[in-house]
């Protein structure tokens, strides 16, 4: 939901609950208001002949023991009880708001302190604190105010602080800091805004305790003092009468209630429209079948023309339409499709796990002869685990946290293969070692925290084999893990697979990885099966534009940028709302005709076993037709010798350093132990020339975006030199000049943290020419257009807001924001990472096309050796915050390779499925960086490693012929013998 | 964890030194004259310097907070204003009636208010759920005095179940003599405690059921029962531990109010008496024993918060 509208208040009135509570409320409202004009009494005179008088016409609410009408008192306290508790709780969140944005924007000593003096005042219970407040200083409105803020603003503070924290290092807020915007602007523009729903549904909560608290004040006494009608006090005052007139206390009491269930309700309906997101139900519905024919040999899975829908807004959107696939056993079927295609729902459909408001509206899945779908719950749980299992994407999610390892195995064996408790404990720890963990008895004592990301998802592979199951569903299992432990988690699956003989639906975007895994790959696009084939056919002969569009935009590792352009599709993957009518690919497709447009294509079978979804693959089987998306004819990349050679690098780093304190306990500071360093960057050097690219790879914990920040200065530097332009640069990023701010940009890894979700496209782009550049609000309005021109965006995208972009136009806008002031030089951290493979291809030909234009030079930072070495004029190997290679592209990706290279290299998934395989696989994963290997930091997992001298001695720098340099003890002839069967075809002459 | 032992002590201890300096600032030097507080407007300027001088009121701010803050360490808190008696003896003795009554509350409302939330937790939006937590919306906005008031007219003065007043409880009394006097305070007690806790439990519950490693659970083919009770519960509760650690300076407030309804003879009464007569040094001890309660429950629910999640338990 768009984040401007969840504040339309109207949505209060849409649950009952919450509409009853905000009538009243605003009845309490006017009545506050203009309450005294209606009154039939004044409020405080008494007539003491008219005393203890029942309800009735001239006393609609009786008289109190003085005679005082009660009617007229119970509306006049109205005013007097909502002023003090709205004016109060009003000032709190004044004051809260400021100490939560300074104390969670600061952080520090400042924070530490205004934190440790609200936890102490919240361990006063609020009202003992009123009171002592109010005991010493004597009751008044005044002191009555002043109790509600300091009671409150503690409160207040935590809620905001915490909202700050969540903010303040998003991408939107650090590229505002990075534009030079001040604190106040960036309190104010960035980070206010995102605190203020929560900030809402805790105001509306404190001013209900305010009641409460102005209430129970009055009822002991030292509150609003009498004769003030107030209700507490009102209450308190009839208690002592209450056999004669009940009605006195009555009234006030219940107005009290009425008053703060009311405004309960209210704050209740807030918090469900600003901060839930309560998925409403699907409705029940009658799923289309048709009759099953018997087909002989039975599969282990026949899914028939399958249908999935989400129920949302009130009607049905499908993610998955007319699906039909069949899988043997033995088979390792990969199901290939972008986010949005579709195909988790798939896969989850198949689990008879989707979502709430998902729903099968039409066909059939035959799992092992049964229909799935009528199956009643309870039978379900007979499939589950024993039959059919799920490795999902993210195992340290997916295990529950406060169970040991052991036990959430060994419990499906004593539940489904009936083990008694030895004999599971002992299976286990024989489940574990198939899944080559070492050390399987401490893995099973263990607790998920206490496993790396490779050894969990180890574990939930142990799992889903250990029932020895006819259907495995792997749901992108890699795709959450470094490319070395990806490789190495694949090749245990082949292994796993072919020795237990299991069906297996192996869902990826990733195409390297169906590649080198599956026998079939099933290609699904906007929930449609497009086409379907054997591996090696669909890879050597894509019959669907898609495919063809999908294969091409996969940068392959060798390829650069110097040769053909990166072929990219146009626009993005339709949402489920607003499909096209023919064939869903048509606005994307090169050899679009109008029949496509009009008409979806039936599924046709061209050759035996492949299947396509396409009007015109008879042509393209036949070669008359090629589905290629046409290239912008000119300049491809920024050729060698444009550029005049510079007297200095763009940016120069010289033995740069980060490294981040390890928290001493109170007892290390008293023993004088020594300041213990977590050397996140411990040295590099590297120079970045004008126009170009440098490429930094490695794995994550390798230091590569502790080094981009350091750079930037959005984490301070601990040593060396950073030269922009041979001017050294300042640590801080508040001592860097406007001039060296706009010099040196950022593009931030996720489209969806890169954009302030409030401003629209156009206020976010005009802020660098405002604060950069120095243009007037006009001006800025205009070159924001020439900007979204740049990045091939539509002019009118300036009125829009963040949520109404895709991720790749979202990256467009960072993009444009980066180069908005002409850069020197941009650091792309990941850029592309979180994209779609058919958009990534889209943004890598944009940058170089700006590069190309503005002669910026690049800092490119990826784990994906491949898109690196597309882009990158050099490449720079990064393990454990030291560089281990640094060279021209060409020359790193050919022997002699430093061993981490080589490993690299040969993890990458290649999306060919005849690719030869390389076996340089690394063992166990990246050490701390806080327990840091002697030695050559690249020993404990080096295939070549040198038992004594590497153990022990930190490699020198080696050069080659070439001229690329490698950290080795390792002479570099004898590693290009050792690696001669690595060399990566360099493919920059197409 | 036994560094997250010593830590959490440390923060104990800096926390009682805070919320001490604020107790000491509010009573001692807001009031302006204390002197004049104790001895009245007419007092005379030789009268009033005296008892400065015996009061030690006229060293330096940090020197009397020092005194004030060892005294009251080494269990010296003073003579009240208005009684003329040491502090010490009539604050435990209340002290322990409060204690007794917070007991009786938490007994009543923690496994109630769990399983309500729990109940509507595991049924979120169906009708169980809305009944549980429009109820518990509803109770939340009734202050102690209105629902006491109610159950005395209904329990005490039409059925007579129940005493209305428990100024009867007199010191020495054994708890079971004690018990029904505190009956009346208790369930009023736990109906504010019961909206609030249950509330809190059903969103931990409601969040942990949408955490993956429930589909996990699920998707093992394990019975409904098993991954509700062994999966989801176990982590579901781990934060109702600290907010019924939180509850109970919750409980402390609303104890305030509830033993001025029912003439409770605790630690609220005895509050309120203190603030009648501008009983400095009682309103002092009062609100110190009441802060070093909370923390100690703090504490505890930290502790035990850290000794069940393993994360904490084996971490650092």
């Amino acid at each position: 939901m768009n984040i401007s509208h969840r504040f339309n208040l109207k949505n209060l009135f849409r649950r009952p609950a919450s509409a009853v509570g905000t009538t009243v409320f605003l009845l309490f409202l006017v009545l506050a208001i203009f309450g005294s004009f209606i009154t039939p009494y004044t409020a405080t005179e008494q007539t003491l002949s008219a005393a203890r008088q029942a309800p009735s016409a001239a006393h609609w609410f009786g008289t109190d023991h003085l005679g005082r009408d009660i009617f007229s008192r119970v509306i006049v306290g109205t005013r007097s009880i909502l002023s003090l508790a709205g004016l109060g709780t009003l000032l709190a969140v004044i004051s809260g708001t400021f100490f939560g944005l300074i104390s969670g924007y600061r952080g520090g000593w400042l924070d530490e302190i205004i934190m440790r003096v609200f936890d102490s005042l919240l361990a006063i219970p609020a009202l003992l604190l009123a009171l002592l407040l109010l005991g010493t200083v004597g009751p008044s409105r005044n002191s009555i105010l002043i109790v509600i803020v300091i009671v409150y603003t503690p409160i207040v503070a935590r809620v905001v602080r915490s909202e700050v924290l969540a903010t303040k290092n998003r991408g939107f807020v650090e590229a505002a800091k990075l534009q030079g915007e001040s604190t106040a602007n960036i309190l104010r523009r960035e980070i206010l805004p995102s605190t203020l729903p929560a900030l809402t549904v805790e105001a509306s909560l404190r001013f209900s305790y305010a009641i409460f608290l102005v209430a129970s004040l009055g009822f002991l006494g030292v509150g609003v003092q009498p004769p003030t009608p107030d209700w507490g006090l009102m209450v308190n005052e009839a208690r002592n009468y209450v056999r004669l007139t009940p009605w006195a206390l009555f009234f006030p009491a219940g107005a009290i209630s009425v008053l703060v269930i009311s405004v309960n309700l209210m704050a209740d309906g807030l918090k469900r429209i600003l901060q839930s997101t309560v998925i409403a139900p699907a409705p029940n519905v009658a799923r289309e079948t048709a009759p099953i024919p018997p087909a002989d040999p039975a599969p282990v899975l026949d899914i028939r023309q399958l249908t999935v829908s989400y129920f949302q807004g009130g009607r049905w959107l499908d993610a998955v339409r007319d699906v039909s696939l069949k899988m043997s056993a033995g088979e390792v079927y990969g199901l290939v499709g972008e986010s949005g295609s579709g195909k988790s729902t798939l896969a989850l459909a198949i689990m008879r796990y989707l979502k709430e408001n998902g729903a099968v509206r039409k066909g059939e899945i035959v799992f092992e002869g049964q229909t799935l779908l009528d199956l009643p719950p309870s039978a379900m749980e007979r499939v589950w685990g024993a039959r059919v299992n799920l490795v999902p994407q993210d195992p340290f999610l997916s295990l529950n946290p406060s169970l040991r390892v052991g036990e959430q195995i060994a419990e499906i064996l004593r539940h489904h293969r009936h083990l008694s408790p030895a004999e599971a404990r002992a299976e286990t720890l024989a489940i574990l070692r198939s899944v080559r963990l070492p050390d399987p008895e401490r893995v099973a004592d263990s607790y998920p925290h206490q496993l790396s990301g490779g050894m969990q998802q180890r574990v939930m592979i142990a799992m889903a084999f250990s029932t020895d199951p006819a259907l495995l569903i792997l749901d992108e299992p890699t795709t959450a893990l470094d490319v070395t432990t990806e490789a190495t988690i694949l090749d245990l699956l082949r292994d796993l697979m072919t020795e237990h003989n299991t069906a297996t639906l192996y869902v990826s975007h990733n195409l390297g990885v169906i590649a080198r895994i599956s026998d079939r790959v099933a290609v699904l696009y906007a929930g449609e099966l497009v086409e379907d084939a054997a591996t090696e056919d669909l890879y050597r002969q894509p019959l669907h534009p898609y495919t063809r569009g999908l294969l091409d935009s996969v940068p392959r590792v060798g390829q650069t940028k110097t040769g053909r352009k990166l072929p990219a599709m146009p626009g993005s993957i339709p949402a489920p709302d607003a499909l096209p009518t023919g064939c869903v690919f048509a606005p994307r497709c090169p050899l679009v005709t109008e029949l496509c447009r009009a008409e979806r294509p039936p599924l046709d079978t061209p050759l035996p076993g492949r299947t396509v979804r396409c009007h015109r693959w008879d042509e393209i089987l036949a070669g008359t037709a090629i589905p290629q998306t046409p290239q912008p004819v000119g300049a491809t990349g920024n050729g060698n010798g444009k550029i005049p050679q510079p007297e200095f690098p763009v940016l120069n780093l010289d033995n740069l350093k980060r490294y981040f304190p390890v928290r001493r306990s109170l007892a290390d500071v008293l023993a004088r132990r020594p300041k213990q360093w977590v050397k996140a960057v411990d040295g590099v050097s590297l120079d970045i020339q004008p126009g170009k690219t440098l490429g930094l790879v490695g794995e994550s914990g390798s230091g590569k975006t502790t080094l981009s920040r350091a750079v930037m200065a959005l984490s301070e530097k601990t040593g060396g030199e950073i030269e922009l332009l041979d001017i050294p640069l300042p640590a801080k990023l508040s001592r860097r000049s406007l001039d060296t701010l706009r010099q040196l940009q950022m593009v931030f890894q996720s489209p969806e943290e890169a954009l302030n979700p409030y401003l629209t496209i156009g206020q976010t782009l005009s802020r660098p020419l405002m604060v950069l550049l120095g243009q007037s609000k006009d001006e800025a309005r205009e070159n924001v257009s020439a900007l979204l021109r740049m990045v091939r965006l539509p002019e009118n995208f300036a009125e829009r807001l963040p949520g109404q972009l895709s991720g790749g136009e979202k990256q467009r806008v960072a993009i444009a924001r980066a180069f908005a002031a002409n850069p020197e030089l941009v650091v792309c951290d990941e850029p592309v990472s979180a994209l779609d493979v058919s958009v990534q291809a889209a943004i890598l030909n944009l940058l170089n096309d700006l590069q190309h234009e503005k002669r910026s030079a690049y800092l490119f930072i990826s784990h994906d050796l491949a898109v690196v070495s597309y882009l990158a004029d050099e490449i720079a190997v990064i393990y454990l915050g030291q560089l281990v290679e640094i060279g021209a592209t060409e020359d790193v990706l050919k022997p002699p390779f430093h061993p981490y290279t080589e490993a690299l290299l040969s993890a990458v998934p290649q999306p060919d499925p005849t690719a030869p395989q390389h076996t340089i696989r690394l063992t166990g994963d990246i050490p701390s960086p806080a327990d840091m290997p002697r030695g050559c930091r690249f020993h404990t997992r080096c295939p070549l490693v040198l038992e004594s001298l590497c153990h022990r001695e930190e490699p020198p720098w080696r050069e080659t012929e070439s001229g690329n340099k490698i950290r080795c003890h390792i002479p570099l002839p004898e590693l290009a013998v050792l690696q001669s069967g690595s060399a990566v075809k360099i493919r920059n002459d197409e | 964890m036994t560094k997250y032992i010593l830590r959490r002590f440390g923060f104990l201890i800096l926390t009682l030194l805070i919320t001490s300096m604020i107790v000491f600032a509010i009573t001692q030097w807001l009031p302006g004259d204390v002197a004049r507080v104790i001895l009245g407007r007419e007092a005379g300027e030789a009268a009033l310097e005296n008892l400065r001088s015996e009061l030690g009121l006229d060293a330096p701010l940090p020197v009397q907070y020092g005194r004030w803050a060892v005294n009251f360490v080494q269990g010296d808190w003073g003579t009240s204003f208005s009684t003329r008696t040491p502090i010490r003896a009539v604050v435990m003795q209340r002290l322990g009636n409060s204690l007794r009554l917070a007991l009786v509350t938490l007994v009543l409302a923690i496994p109630l208010a769990v399983g309500m939330g729990v109940l509507a937790g595991l049924n979120e939006n169906k009708w169980i759920d809305n009944v549980v937590s429009i109820s518990a919306l509803s109770v939340v906005g009734l202050p102690e005095f209105v629902t006491g008031l109610v159950l005395i007219q209904v329990f005490a003065a039409t059925f007579r179940i129940f005493p209305a007043s428990s100024s009867a409880i007199k010191p020495g009394m054994s708890f079971g003599e004690a018990l029904p006097f505190m009956l009346l305070p208790a369930i009023t007690a736990t109906l504010v405690l019961l909206a609030y806790i249950s509330r809190l439990t059903r969103t931990g519950v409601i969040e942990e059921l949408k955490k993956p490693y429930v589909r996990t659970a699920t998707l093992k083919g394990l019975p409904r029962r098993v991954v509700i009770v062994k999966h989801v519960l176990r982590n579901a509760l781990l934060p109702t531990i600290t907010v019924i650690a939180i509850s109970f300076g919750w409980l402390i407030g609303g104890l305030i109010v509830i033993e001025n309804v029912f003439n409770y003879p605790g630690l609220g009464r005895l509050m309120v008496f203190a603030i009648d007569r501008r009983d400095l040094p009682l309103l002092q001890a009062v609100t110190m024993v009441v802060v070093v309660g909370v923390v100690l429950a703090n504490l505890a629910a930290d502790l035990l918060y850290a000794y069940l999640n393993p994360r904490i338990r084996l971490g650092e």
